[in-house]
């Protein structure tokens, strides 16, 4: 057993000896894309889950303990969503792989929840029907039956029940009714053991055709009724798909998340940076006055407070992403970019990898698995990472803040500040439009994939949904910040003191770090950078936004520069030519370790993330010499 | 027996035969395109492509490029005349 892919709280699979009893342990939730799996699967488990990948896949597996109903000891296994097990995804096999034991590290699971969407029981049974063939208690759960009520819908889960041989309930994930019948379920498990004789069995795999003939047969022995269409979702669609209004509807969604990004971010960002100084100089006075103060303040609380300020940008920015994403919208943008994506040689369905690379790169080029063809998928796994991503906001929003003065542009309806941060956005856009149209027409010639894209119906979006998602990205970025980002502080901080001449820290132009930045100063100067800044630059390799804990480690142990912020410090030390030019190399720049560790096991090969390296950094390098050669004798 | 992408916003019909690779079409099959299966068209992408179809109550946008080659049994009373 490999134990590295399963969380420490989950106890290792039990060993099924043929014959023997064993105890109710391990649920596995299954069932087809956008059902709501995710919603039951949140609110079965509460808050603890863990996410990890499954071995030598791609393919995330959840799994936590089934406390929302009141059952700790039961393991639950979120599967991915498929529409069935034979199909020719990584996703399909992974499933089939946990549901017959055979996935390493996965404790087999005693029983099937399985989930279908009640507002399209039809088609979504033909999952059930292979399901079943596994042997595996099973218990069907049509979901969203708040909404089939609410349309006119009908569903007997007593005779569907009888007809289909397992129990039937009808919940909602959204509402949380229901739960009590799956309680119930698996509570009868408790009493007589489960027979652990049944040998794990291969799903007997039909056509789709006759799991479909199957699926019609059931559904009208039962009496099914689908709802009514939604007719505001259609109607919705008449003004957001609209030959005129959707794509400017389009483009304004995108200009407000930035602008409310920062009019509503900065300050709240702003407020928490004093906060944090504040909180800093205080616990610092009741240190002794020796090197140990220096350490902690200079060295390590100045470097991760000036990366946990943006901890309300990067929030806001997730919590958009959040509503488009969950309100459906997301899947119309799609459409309305697919004939653009297809110009320079991408589906649609890569956009919404690439939107996603907006937040974060990594999770981005996991979502390309969606694109079944393998050079389309290469070419969007090459392009993503031009994608602004979050980490690039610190250094983003830390230079505009101080280069960029607060003014409105075309009367009061954009700041200039907001513009300027489009445009880095717009930059980056261009760079992965260029790349694709070079790999397309090069390289990765491809034939044109089917775009089959799936438009859910419109839904609010829950607070519940929406704040999870918040607890997760801010969790993980913290994650960060307490980890990666403060060991490069200290890092930097002992690089910038030693060495220790008789009993003293060496000034900062003396240290090692000094040496080491005045080393590559010459391949820097011509950008207008000093040698702090290609010190920063070294650091962020790790992570982009490492950069900015750099800086405010070095600007804070430099006696010149300590007593200010890090913005007047900047001012104090670069031309507005090289911190645009920053901000220009950053857009375009690989600093990503863990963006190169996910493209190498997407790609199965060191060659492609050591080209994406040095042909980004090349790119980098390249624009920012060029604007801050042009920018400076303009300005 | 018209191609699905020659159909007009408005036209309904019946699904008769799809003529795409194993994969695709199993693909499709999922999403509910099978023989047999009634299918409306919607609406077109503001680019005039793709098109949104709906099919088995859900709506699934294809591409001309692919919807060309799935072929339809138009309904009764619209050979030709949009509704």
């Amino acid at each position: 057993m490999s134990s590295c892919h399963v969380s420490p709280v989950l106890e290792p699979p039990v060993e099924q000896k043929p014959g023997a009893k064993r105890a109710l342990k391990t649920v596995a939730l299954i069932g087809p894309p956008n059902c709501g799996k995710t919603t039951l699967f949140n609110r079965l488990s509460g808050l603890r889950q863990k996410v990890a990948n499954y071995p030598g896949v791609t393919v995330e597996h959840h799994s936590g303990r089934m406390k929302g109903i009141g059952r700790g000891d039961l393991t639950l296994i979120d599967l991915p969503g498929i529409y069935s097990l034979a199909t020719y995804s990584e996703d399909a096999r992974v499933a089939v792989d946990v549901l017959t034991g055979r996935m390493p590290g996965v404790p087999a699971p005693d029983v099937v929840l399985l989930v279908l969407d009640s507002m399209h029981m039809n088609r979504q049974l033909m999952l059930a029907h292979t399901v079943f063939t596994l042997g595996l208690p099973t218990m069907v759960l049509l979901n969203m039956a708040d909404q089939l009520e609410l349309r006119e819908g009908r569903i007997d889960p007593l005779s569907l029940s009888q007809e289909l041989g397992h129990p039937v309930a009808l919940i909602s994930a959204k509402n949380g009714t229901g739960m009590e019948l799956i309680s119930s379920f698996l509570h009868q498990f408790g009493h007589e053991e489960i027979e652990g004789a049944q040998p794990l069995r291969l799903p007997v795999l039909q056509s789709a055709a006759a799991s479909r003939k199957w699926a019609r047969q059931v559904s009208a022995r039962t009496n099914y009724r689908a709802p009514e269409a939604s007719v505001w979702s259609r109607r919705l669609d008449t003004v957001l798909l609209h030959r005129l209004w959707g794509p400017l509807i389009f483009l304004a969604v995108v200009i407000a998340v930035f602008q409310v990004v920062f009019s509503i971010g900065q300050p709240l960002s702003d407020g928490m940076g004093k906060l944090l100084t504040d909180l800093g100089a205080k616990a610092a006075l009741l240190l002794p006055d020796n090197w140990l103060r220096a350490l902690l303040r200079d060295g390590l609380w100045n470097g991760v407070q000036s990366v946990l300020v943006f901890l309300p940008q990067i929030l806001l920015l997730f919590l958009f992403i959040g509503v488009l994403e969950d309100s459906g919208y997301l899947a119309r943008a799609a459409l309305i970019a697919d004939r653009a994506m297809r110009a320079i040689g991408l589906n649609g369905k890569a956009f919404i990898p690439l939107l996603s690379a907006y937040a974060c790169a990594v999770p981005a080029i996991m979502a390309t698995r969606t694109i079944e063809n393998k050079r389309e998928r290469l070419a969007t796994i090459l392009v993503a990472p031009f994608m602004t991503c979050s980490a690039r906001l610190p250094i983003y929003t830390l230079i505009i803040a101080a280069f960029i003065p607060d003014r409105h542009l075309v009367g009061s309806l954009i700041g200039l500040r907001a513009s300027v941060m489009l445009g880095l956005y717009a930059l980056g856009f261009l760079a992965a439009l260029v790349t694709a149209k070079m790999l397309n027409s090069s390289v990765l010639k491809a034939q044109p994939v089917p775009f089959v894209l799936e438009l859910p119906q419109y839904r609010w979006p829950t607070v519940r949904s929406l704040s999870l998602r918040l607890y997760d990205r801010g969790g993980l970025f913290l994650k960060k910040a307490g980890t990666i980002i403060l060991a490069c502080t200290f890092v930097v901080w002992v690089l910038s003191v030693l060495p220790v001449h008789g009993g003293h820290f060496s000034e900062l132009t003396s240290s090692i770090i000094g040496h080491l930045g005045h080393i590559m100063e010459p391949v820097i100067h011509p950008l207008g950078f000093n040698w702090k800044i290609g010190v920063g630059l070294l650091s962020s390799i790790v992570a982009r936004e490492v950069i900015v804990g750099t800086l405010g480690t070095l600007y804070g142990v430099d006696p010149e520069t300590h007593s200010v912020g890090l913005q007047a410090a900047l001012r104090h030390d670069m031309t507005l030519a090289g911190a645009i030019a920053l901000v220009v190399f950053f857009a375009f720049a690989m600093q990503c370790t863990s963006t190169l560790a996910v493209v190498r096991r997407e790609t199965n090969s060191w060659k492609l993330p050591a080209l994406q390296f040095l042909y980004m950094t090349g790119v980098a390098y390249v624009a920012a010499l060029l604007t801050f050669q042009v920018l400076s004798r303009m300005l | 027996m018209i191609a699905l992408n020659e159909a007009r916003v408005g036209q309904t019909g019946v699904v008769e035969r799809i003529n795409l690779a194993e994969d695709v079409s199993h693909h499709l099959a999922h999403l509910g395109f099978l023989p047999g299966a009634d299918v409306e068209v919607l609406r077109r992408a503001p680019a005039g492509d793709p098109t949104v179809y709906r099919i088995d109550g859900v709506e699934v946008a294809l591409r001309n490029e692919t919807s060309r080659f799935i072929e339809i049994a138009l309904s009764p009373g619209q050979d030709g005349h949009p509704r």
